[in-house]
């Protein structure tokens, strides 16, 4: 339990939070929280598993769009974007989107979709490494692509905006907002326990084993390619399920949020917080967040120099991240504790 | 019982033209202790690539347990009963000894039977004998990446020996061993084929005599001849081609 103060404690901060905080920067924690819903997803394939994507943004977008689509059939029968194209009729394959117990499972079935779409031929050919990186990249310049290209059904570069209600319920109200941050905040808490529950099972080492040496691990018996793809699956759902919850806290959702860089950054948010560590993942994704803001109000011109920098200077001096850093203070105290009842039993 | 318990049958490896074995014939008992000799580029670790199915041949058959498990997936023939230990020590340096060993238990290993999986208080004393067997009881706790080049070496024969298999493959496991080590690795061997049968690949010929009953020689793809050491160092052909070479050198 003792080892769990430090999340415990930041679920609590998050949950009181409302209290505290103004509208406006309860919308940012509340986008940065779903954020963290993303990290824990790249935390998973990347720190435990060691398969780094750098397109998963693609999945936080793909349930981006679901729920994007979703909340704009609920103002409009025909979205403004498909009106000034000259469409008359909803496409087919929009029309279940009305529809929220349609579109949320989608948000994550999707990905998962994807995700099996790519993993099933590479991981079968023992693509893996900087390779399956590189595909990963890929994936995401197809995407965004292929999302401004097709802006009769996708709104193009400008994505689906002016998202205005959800559920019946005014995406302007405060206390609506209230209600969906704190929405997202107990999803947070329980894809972290569910990430949890994953690492510290059998299935957790096994992730590991795959990173250390999946040849090894074959020759154990064990069959990588399902774990890997299981690993990929879950990871994509899970982006998918944080884009669903970042889009009416946000009011938007376009092309640009899917790209390489957004995937980029996503990785920043674990390398800063701690690889293969979900507190840490949750602790990066907020701080480098935050630390994004306030850079950008209080340097506007070169707010990005100052975040490069940070990224950089984490990297080369702790590679264990935000974790590491704390991880290694709290073993220090330790020893001083254990060093100071020493001294006073001998002082007796 | 069939007393046979692997059967090589004309194994051809074609790697882009260049045979590297070539009509392989070679069969094993249950219970047989049989090393593998032959100079470099002999095709040694090819033989044991072939039956643990990372090379698929080009024609012939591995017939295990009377059936043929060419062409099988590497996990797939694992679980027939059959364990590899490579040649450099492949263990999982993050885990800890304990969970290295944990994870080489013989059981379902599919993802949702390792999510729901609970270590039960006969694979405990399981691990634990195993470790005691290879001297590794006293770093349960440690992680696998910070023991020594023969400890490694250790943990992954246990890892193997854990499994229960039939047929356990080794590819020059004293290789990087100080004398003491080696002398351990040759006891620990002879004990593992007292319940399984072990098939050696090795270069140091001291400590093929040591451990050996029944050596194979192979040479360029093809088997040379085959019996105790003792015959198979006084065959003139060897002599010729393997040992005689290697006084010179």
């Amino acid at each position: 339990m003792k080892k769990e103060k430090l999340i415990i404690t930041i679920f609590l901060l998050l949950l009181v939070a409302p209290i505290f905080l103004s509208e406006f920067r309860l919308n940012l924690l509340g986008k940065y929280v779903s954020f963290g819903i993303a990290a824990l997803a790249i935390d998973l394939l990347w720190g435990y598993t060691g398969i780094l994507s750098l397109g998963h943004a693609v999945f936080f977008g793909l349930g981006g769009y679901c729920m994007g689509a979703y909340i704009k059939l609920q103002t409009e029968t025909l979205p403004d974007f498909m009106m000034w194209c000259g469409m008359t009729e909803l496409p087919w394959f929009w029309k279940p989107f009305q529809y929220f117990w349609f579109a949320l499972p989608m948000a994550i079935i999707l990905p998962i979709f994807i995700s099996l779409l790519i993993g099933i031929p590479t991981f079968r050919v023992g693509i893996k490494g900087v390779y399956f990186t590189i595909l990963t990249q890929a994936l995401a310049l197809i995407f965004v692509t292929f999302f401004i290209g097709q802006q009769l059904y996708t709104g193009g570069t400008n994505g689906i905006t002016n998202l205005q209600s959800i559920l019946g319920f005014s995406l302007s109200d405060t206390k609506v907002m209230q209600v969906i941050y704190l929405i997202t905040v107990v999803i947070l808490i329980i894809s972290f326990l569910f990430c949890r529950f994953l690492v510290k099972s059998n299935l957790g080492r096994t992730l590991i084993a795959i990173r250390d040496s999946e040849n090894r691990l074959k020759f154990l018996g064990y069959n990588p390619m399902t774990y890997k793809l299981f690993v990929f699956a879950v990871s994509a759902g899970l982006a998918g399920l944080a884009g669903a919850l970042f889009v009416p806290q946000v009011g938007i959702i376009s092309p640009s949020l899917m790209g390489i860089l957004p995937s980029v950054e996503m990785a920043i948010w674990v390398a800063v917080g701690g690889r293969g560590n979900l507190k840490g993942a949750i602790i990066g994704a907020i701080v480098v967040n935050f630390a994004k803001s306030f850079f950008s109000e209080t340097f506007p011109e070169i707010w990005l120099y100052f975040f490069g920098l940070l990224f950089v200077l984490v990297v080369l001096l702790f590679p264990k991240g935000i974790m590491g850093i704390i991880n290694n203070m709290v073993n220090k105290l330790k020893i001083i504790k254990k060093n100071r009842i020493i001294h006073a039993k001998a002082d007796c | 019982m069939q007393k046979q318990i692997v059967d090589l049958q004309n194994i051809t490896v074609d790697f882009d033209g260049f045979k590297a074995l070539n009509k392989v014939n070679l069969s094993m008992n249950r219970g047989e202790l049989r090393v593998l000799i032959g100079p470099n580029g002999a095709g040694k670790s090819t033989v044991l690539d072939v039956i643990s199915g990372k090379v698929k041949p080009k024609y012939g058959k591995v017939v295990f347990k009377d059936k043929n498990i060419c062409g099988k997936s590497e996990h797939r023939i694992v679980r027939q009963g059959i364990s590899r230990k490579f040649q450099t020590p492949t263990i999982f340096g993050n885990l800890k000894v304990y969970e290295n060993m944990e994870l080489s238990l013989r059981r379902r290993k599919g993802v949702f039977s390792s999510m729901t999986f609970k270590v039960k208080s006969y694979d405990k004393d399981k691990i634990h004998s195993v470790l005691n067997l290879v001297g590794l009881n006293d770093k349960v706790d440690i992680r696998a990446g910070i023991l020594s080049h023969g400890e490694k070496q250790w943990l992954e024969l246990g890892m193997s020996i854990i499994q229960e298999p039939l047929l356990l493959l080794v590819d020059e496991p004293v290789a990087g061993m100080t004398g003491k080590e080696r002398e351990m690795t040759g006891q620990l061997l002879q004990k593992i084929s007292q319940q399984s049968s072990v098939l050696v690949v090795e270069h140091d010929m001291e400590f093929v005599r040591r451990i050996a009953k029944k050596v194979t020689v192979l040479h360029e793809g093809m088997i040379l001849c085959e019996g105790t050491m003792d015959e198979v160092q006084n065959d003139p052909i060897v002599v010729k081609v393997y040992l005689g070479r290697g006084e010179e050198g």
